[in-house]
């Protein structure tokens, strides 16, 4: 399966124009983001559970993320070639235990990747990080002047405005729906999703 | 619990009868909006004390016209709005009463996209909108401090007792908001950046990235402390999303303008090492700092 991104076919061609900016250098030079796999889980063919399957994974499969749309992420995977998966299956990092990416080795990862040179090096915890701790917080000294400085960035309604739509953002009315009323729907939903499972 | 609180950093204002019936009734008072702007005024000299926004007017001002967008989408969109990206690698965004919102570097370098940073500020706006802040520190903090005491220390002319109220308000941002309030928020953020027109799945990826660090990472430690478990928060919100905002899941995520920003904004910024202002002082006069803020070298080496 071809993963550097030069597919020549129209369909691949369209996946590499809509793909994040920072992917497509990083697919070049081999330094995406890197995940493994939470579950055992099927690879499809497009976004959609209802899409074909390509192929089914074991859990913890090592994975190359090469972009999301909604809550799906296209992965590439050595041996089965590519195709989307939820979101949430996908561990970021290289390590099959919960939790054990450094934030350090994550955002390198992805800074390498966004900026096309290699710098994941020395992937560990990061210890006596400079900032924001406990200790930080409560002992700092205010500072009013920092406050005001902000004045400075502050943008105007039509300024926020104008910045939307020139990326395409549309406005929608979306209603906030209190969680908890759902619950009914939720059980339904589930005993639906059981019912799908044994019968295939 | 909230009585000793109020009693161990020795509020004035709240008189000595704990349970008086007129005062809990008082304590109903809401906190004007005008006390609000104010406290969080002050609130937000005490964060950007501990770590300042980072000195790049573009940067700040894509962030600024995102934030704006977001807001003008709640039912509060004329606070005074102002964000922020503060210089430090930690991991953390902040909510501060009356408008003000903070994300971290550190955060901002784990986002793949922009609609992540709108889930972010969104979570964030949505904490202001609903007061959940205020709402923590007078169930906890200013417990026993009635509405009407609040409100008139910050009217007020400021003074002693308003930098006791400040100061103690502040260290929620240490210990952390309910946690339904949290659940709630990243809703809320969903809902928000599914208004404004994004993809609503950006907070969940964002969550994709917290539940994905080791707890023990130095840069992750005061956010895990203070927030419920990353990997809880992100089930819980795709599953709302799934049910109720999955048809929004194909708006824009904004990648490229992000990655762009990223690219000359973001990755090439080398923290400098600057010490916190903290109450003893580092000995370094202010200017310097402010000189070495600014100070911009590249991360990698060519
Ligand atoms: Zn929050």
């Amino acid at each position: 399966m071809n993963h550097s991104g030069h597919n020549p076919t129209a369909p691949g061609r369209v996946a590499v124009l809509i793909a994040v900016g920072a992917l497509v250098v990083a697919t070049h030079s081999h330094a995406a983001q890197t995940g493994i796999t939470r579950d055992a889980i099927e690879l499809r063919a497009a976004p959609y559970s209802d899409a074909n399957l390509v192929t089914s994974l074991p859990t913890q499969t090592k994975v190359e993320i090469l972009r999301r749309r909604g809550g799906w992420i296209k992965i590439n995977v050595e041996a089965y070639g590519q195709g989307w998966v939820p979101l949430h299956k996908v561990r970021l990092g290289d390590s099959a235990q919960r939790n054990r990416s450094s934030f350090w080795g994550l955002s390198m990862l992805w800074r390498s990747a966004s900026t096309g040179r290699s710098g994941a090096s020395g992937l560990v915890a990061t210890t006596g990080i400079r900032g924001m701790r406990d200790e930080d917080i409560t002992g700092a000294v205010p500072d009013p002047q920092a406050v005001k400085s902000l004045d400075g960035f502050q943008a105007s309604n039509v300024e926020a405005q104008a910045h939307a739509v020139s990326a395409g953002l549309e406005q929608q009315r979306v209603e906030y729906v209190e969680p908890s009323k759902k619950k009914k729907k939720k059980k339904r939903k589930k005993k639906k999703k059981k019912k799908k499972k044994g019968k295939s | 619990m909230a009585a000793a609180l109020a009693v161990s950093v020795g509020w004035s204002v709240a008189g000595r009868a704990q349970f008086d019936i007129g005062r809990l009734i008082k304590a109903v008072t809401p906190v004007s909006q005008k006390a609000e702007i104010k406290m969080g005024k002050g609130i937000a000299a005490n964060l950007l004390g501990a770590a300042s926004p980072v000195a790049d007017q573009a940067l700040q001002g894509y962030v600024n016209k995102i934030g704006k967008w977001l807001a003008l989408q709640t039912e509060k969109p004329d606070l005074p709005w102002r964000f922020a990206i503060l210089d430090t690698d930690s991991v953390n965004a902040f909510a501060v009463p009356g408008g003000y919102v903070f994300v971290t570097r550190g955060m901002l370098l784990l986002m793949r996209d922009e609609s992540e940073l709108a889930g972010t500020l969104a979570h964030e706006i949505s904490h202001v909108v609903e007061r959940h802040a205020l709402k923590t520190m007078r169930k906890g903090n200013w417990a026993g401090v009635a509405g009407d005491a609040l409100n008139a220390v910050a009217e007020g002319e400021g003074g002693q007792e308003f930098d006791k109220l400040i100061n103690v308000g502040t260290e929620i941002y240490s210990r952390g908001l309910d946690k339904k309030d949290e659940f709630a928020a990243d809703v809320r953020g969903a809902v928000i950046a599914a208004r404004g027109g994004y993809d609503p799945y950006g907070l969940v990826a964002m969550l994709q990235s917290f539940a994905s660090i080791n707890p023990q990472d130095d840069a992750v430690a005061l956010m895990f402390k203070t927030h419920p478990d990353p990997e809880e928060r992100m089930d819980r919100l795709l599953t709302y999303v799934d049910e109720n905002l999955q048809k929004y899941g194909a708006q824009p995520n904004n990648a490229e303008r992000f990655a762009q920003v990223m690219r000359t904004h973001v990755a090439q910024y080398k923290p400098v090492a600057r010490a916190a202002r903290r109450t003893e002082g580092d000995g370094t006069p202010d200017d310097e700092k402010s000189e070495a803020i600014k100070t911009i070298a590249p991360i990698f080496s060519q």
